[in-house]
């Protein structure tokens, strides 16, 4: 791979405001999305002048791969941000495989626990979770029925085609779940799993929104499961940052301007402006903004964009996560007969401030090479009420929980990290975003080109949207429109089709068979029905012998 | 402690404007940025210009206009710059329209004639529980309502649902959602309703002309506050310097405009709308609170428009102008009057709100006018509101630094979770004025002008003049207009809902049955 270094007959120099660069296209943002998006263009034509912004010190956005101690002081990878990759997201394996990275699969052999309540678990190997009452359990699996039925009718592309979408769109996650569960267990699970998958309360999002989005998953379901379709079902080796730090090497570290963070982008007839927050000026034919929604409000844009962006951006806003993981010199709970799978929406509560338990949700995140780890996430609600608390005393009540599952050994581990994601600049919170209700039918907008802007991002995905997989999705997209636009001799049909495809068309959803099991307790009442009728008769043909006995 | 360099005040709207008014009196330098090429933000007066050849219609308020007691904040603003206030007229009859129907009230509330008698009970006996619930909301921290989590879990919408047992006074309830806040009441969380309410003095006050906020105006156009204030600050003023950067250590700050100018102060209020942060890049990072609030609160959507007639129809058929009307179908959301004392062009104030706002701001601003025209005629039924004499507007909604008008609402789930970050210091250098931080009136001229002399106040508390006692001031009331304690007709205080009277009669009807069997029994027994 050659380098493109900006010839230095490109650089004029302009006033006091620095140096002022000409190129074809700009990327405004270096994670995932924006960095394929360049390395999409660079593949296609190795001519184009690309130049890649980035307001932080480092590549990856919400990928964040950190060194940490394990045993025999060595020290091993391991991801604070994204990081589970499964085999239904075609695009993030594809650039994977380019790439030369390998994934292997999450753990999740043994028992899984949930958490209601203070203290009390249930232990569980299946793949739905059990908690309590059967009849809760029974309520849940209908609600998740309801809402598969309801979301193979839904597309992110366009969600208000459907009958019900307004309805829908009017109403919070919260009060969705409200109508159609009535116990307080099923409603916490639901409200917990939104959490962790969100990092936003059920209160907060749209019931439309959510069910568009798990549309693009291929099922609610798929977004909490380590299953082969489940979002959580591969890892990838050497950490998920890698993504990040092996496209820039191959789009070139000097086209990558780390710490220069956009405060003005300017659109003429000819092209486009950027103002940088040092001052530098950066011209070029068309820009990819590959920011995370709330962020795009920090920059300027004359002419402004559409109101309906505008107006979908002030109510787009990022949940809150924070992440942890935690080393072990050995992986106990798998002795212990466990999956390190923890799923909670209770927990003891801390003085005054938290009214639950620090875990939202804990996996095994044990590394290829056998690196024993505990990785998990403090989220929404959960998270900011524990931001407040001291570290030392956050650390100690994530132990102290988990220890309370799988025993002492809990408190011995060799390192301990975690990250706040609401504290990173220009990130401002992961995992992903969430709309509050009524702005569905201007959503289209968040990936609709404007004069020469195109937009990534994982938002902008229509499949998989906050995932790893969405972010290349977005990437590649924004890559063939800019294509379209500057080299439409390049540009196959295939391209055109594949554009087309995203943006226009509902793409066809494959989603989730639901098991057999599931379609037959509906008939649960009946069967129930004719039980009792069976006995009745049973009942009325014995009562006429015995008479006849008698007599 | 001592204090380097001026305070910096980002924003020159009202809330702006009297932080730096009052921290310019005490002799407090200050240096006041704004992103437009005006000052007074959310408020804004047109008068006729000579060459546009416009009408003589005085002067009239394209964004906040309306004045009321209880308002003692600005009442007492507007007698120390010199300004008047006259009372709006209110001896005529409402309108509420819904759906090519016409409803004509006197009082407070409609009373649906075309439907039964049940709506106007059920209308009343709502507003009779959002009263009673706006009471356990306070004021300053509506986070701590006894059913703060639960409000907040859900949307006014929801409520609705649940508590108003007929279309037509959820509809009303609906309209009245929107014309308040200007979002849509499923957008909007209960508990940010109700405190909106609160701070409002409770549903009747919030409505009403008369004894209500929409009982004054000021003479010559509530711009001139700020004009006036701005003229008391001379040179301290800078126009169209949008910014983009503060950077903020433990004894200065560094403020960074869009041109590159740099400012550097000892302190800062931030005097602009939430929303309007996140273009601001801070140095070191925003709180994640703080952070999650400001993406959390999006502001309306609003065409405010003036039409003006030669001629008053409307009040020779008997209708004091102010018309509701939210059945998706017209395009204008409410109407009030334009009535100036002196002046012979009469003027109808009308909003166009949320969805049709965003339809309507694409097109000429002729088409604009007519659509707007051909509402009034429906209202009114008259043929007269098609020819009108002059039209001004203004699409709030356009406003790249403002982002939006009247003011900020909350989804679910914002207030309990992220509120407490609402007028909450940044640092040790940052204060938060604006009229969304106020703790009455918010979202009013009043609201602005109560948060920005409190953020003042902190100012100076911060640098040693004053004590923490002296930072929140109980405002007197204002002489001149007192606040009246509404005197509700006796059937809005003693009627019972829908529920409590079915509840009874259920009751009565089971008693009646239950005696007459036992009576029968102890017939048939003898």
């Amino acid at each position: 791979m050659t380098h493109y270094a900006i010839s230095a007959s490109n650089c004029v120099e302009r006033g006091e405001k620095g140096m002022m660069t000409e190129t074809d296209v700009i990327i405004v943002g270096a994670g995932i999305s924006g960095l394929t998006a360049a390395y999409r263009l660079l593949r296609r034509d190795s001519s184009l002048r690309i130049l890649v912004l980035e307001a932080k010190d480092r590549v990856g956005g919400r990928t964040l791969t950190v060194p940490l101690k394990t045993s025999n002081l060595l020290t091993e990878q391991f991801d604070l941000g994204g990081q589970w990759v499964s085999s239904s997201q075609p695009h993030i394996l594809r650039l994977l495989q380019e790439l030369n990275l390998h994934t292997y699969p999450q753990y999740s052999a043994g028992c899984k626990v949930v958490l209601a309540g203070a203290t009390v678990f249930e232990k569980y190997s299946s793949s739905f979770p059990y908690f309590g009452s059967f009849y809760s359990c029974y309520e849940l699996r209908q609600f998740v029925l309801k809402i598969e039925q309801m979301l193979s009718k839904v597309t992110i592309v366009d969600p208000l085609k459907c009958i019900f979408a307004e309805e829908l769109d009017s109403i919070t996650m919260e009060t969705l779940l409200l109508r159609h569960l009535s116990t307080k267990a099923a409603q916490d699970i639901v409200r917990a799993a939104i959490r962790s998958t969100f990092g936003t309360e059920a209160s907060q999002l749209s019931a439309l929104y959510v069910i568009a989005l798990s549309n693009g998953t291929h099922g609610l379901l798929n977004q909490f499961s380590a299953s082969a379709t489940g979002a959580r079902e591969l890892r990838i080796k050497g950490g998920a940052q890698q993504i990040a730090l092996k496209l820039s090497a191959q789009i070139g570290n000097k086209l990558i301007i780390l710490n220069t963070p956009v405060t003005e982008i300017e659109q003429s007839e000819s092209g486009v402006q950027v103002t940088t927050q040092s001052g530098q000026v950066h011209r070029s034919k068309y820009i990819v903004v590959a920011l995370p929604p709330s962020e795009v409000l920090r920059i300027l844009f004359s002419p402004p964009l559409p109101l309906k962006h505008r107006q979908l951006l002030q109510r787009y806003p990022v949940g809150h996560l924070t992440k942890f993981v935690i080393t072990y010199p050995k992986a106990f709970w798998r002795e212990k007969g466990f999956s390190g799978e923890v799923f909670s929406c209770g927990g003891h509560e801390a003085e005054h401030i938290c009214d639950g338990g620090p875990i939202s949700a804990a996996y095994d995140a044990t590394t290829h090479d056998g690196q024993p780890a505990i990785a998990g996430y403090m989220a929404s609600k959960t998270g900011i009420e524990w931001s407040s608390k001291d570290p030392c005393h956050r650390k100690q009540s994530v132990l102290q929980t988990l220890s309370e599952f799988w025993g002492d050994w809990v408190h011995d581990p060799i390192d301990y990290v975690e990250k706040n994601w609401s504290d990173e600049t220009y990130v401002g919170g992961c995992p992903m975003h969430g709309t509050s209700p009524g702005v569905m039918g201007w959503f289209h907008h968040i990936r609709a080109s404007f004069g020469r802007i195109y937009w990534a991002g994982t938002e902008t995905a229509t499949q998989w949207c906050g995932y790893m997989d969405g972010a290349v999705q977005a990437g590649e997209r924004s890559a063939l429109e800019v294509l379209r636009e500057l080299r439409p001799e390049i540009v196959t049909a295939a391209d055109l089709q594949a554009i087309n495809l995203i943006l226009r068309s509902s793409s066809p959803v494959h989603v989730l068979p639901v098991s057999h099991v599931y379609r037959w307790t509906l008939c649960l009442p009946l069967v129930l029905i004719a039980m009792g009728w069976t006995a009745y008769a049973l009942r009325r043909h014995f009562w006429v012998v015995g008479v006849g006995r008698i007599a | 402690m001592s204090s380097k360099g001026p305070v910096i005040v980002i924003g020159a709207g009202l809330s702006g404007l009297s932080a730096a008014k009052l921290l310019h009196e005490r002799g407090v330098e200050v240096v006041v940025l704004e992103a437009n090429d005006r000052v007074g933000g959310r408020t804004l007066t047109l008068t006729p210009s000579a060459e546009a050849g416009d009408p003589q219609f005085g002067w009239v308020d394209l964004g906040a206009s309306y004045v009321g007691p209880s308002q003692n904040h600005v009442l007492r603003m507007c007698r120390e710059l010199g300004c008047e206030t006259y009372l709006c007229r209110d001896n005529h009859d409402s309108i509420y329209f819904s759906k090519g129907k016409q409803c004509r009230y006197s009082g407070s509330w409609p009373g649906f004639w075309w439907t039964s008698p049940l709506a106007a009970w059920d209308l009343r006996a709502t507003i009779r529980k959002l009263d009673d619930m706006v009471l356990q909301v306070p004021a300053d921290r509506p986070w701590q309502a006894p059913h703060a989590v639960e409000w907040d879990q859900i949307t006014v919408k929801d409520f609705l649902k649940k508590h108003c047992w007929t279309r037509d006074a959820r509809e009303f309830l609906e309209g009245m959602c929107v014309v308040n806040n200007t979002a849509q009441d499923h957008e909007m969380s209960l508990l940010f309703f109700l405190w909106y309410l609160r701070q409002g003095k409770g549903v009747h006050r919030i409505w009403a002309i008369k004894d209500g906020a929409q009982e004054r105006k000021i003479i010559g156009g509530s711009q001139q506050l700020s004009i006036k204030i701005a003229k008391k600050l001379g040179g301290r003023i800078h126009l169209k310097k949008a910014v983009v950067q503060i950077r903020h250590t433990d004894d200065a700050v560094m403020v960074k405009t869009l041109d590159g100018a740099v400012f550097n102060g000892s302190y800062v209020i931030m005097a602009i709308p939430p929303p309007a942060h996140l273009k601001i890049h801070f140095d070191p990072p925003l709180p994640s609170l703080r952070c999650g609030l400001i993406q959390r609160c999006p502001m309306g959507l609003v065409i405010k428009c003036i039409v003006f007639y030669n001629r008053e129809f409307w009040v020779e058929k008997g209708y004091n102008g102010f018309v509701s009307c939210m059945d998706g179908v017209e395009v204008v959301g409410n109407v009030g009057e334009d009535h100036k004392p002196g002046i012979s062009l009469y003027g109808l104030i009308c909003f166009i709100y949320g969805q049709h706002a965003i339809q309507l701001k694409d097109m000429e601003q002729s088409a604009r006018r007519d659509a707007v025209c051909h509402s009034l005629a429906k209202f009114y039924d008259s043929q007269e509101a098609l020819k009108p004499a002059h039209y001004v507007e203004k699409l709030w909604l356009e406003e790249p630094y403002i982002c939006g008008c009247y003011t900020t609402y909350c989804p679910p789930g914002v207030l309990t979770r992220f509120g407490p970050a609402i007028r909450e210091p940044i640092g040790s250098r940052i204060y938060i004025a604006g009229t969304e931080t106020a703790l009455q009136w918010t979202g009013y001229m009043n609201g602005a002008i109560e948060a920005g002399e409190r953020a003042a106040r902190e100012v100076l508390h911060a640098q040693g003049e004053i004590s923490s006692s002296d930072v929140w001031v109980t405002e007197p009331e204002f002489p001149e207009v007192p606040v009246v304690s509404l005197q509700l007709p006796w059937l809005e205080i003693c009627q019972p809902s829908i529920e409590t009277f079915l509840t009874i009669s259920v009751l009565i009807i089971g008693l009646l049955v239950g005696l007459s069997r036992w009576l029968l029994s102890t017939m048939y027994s003898r």
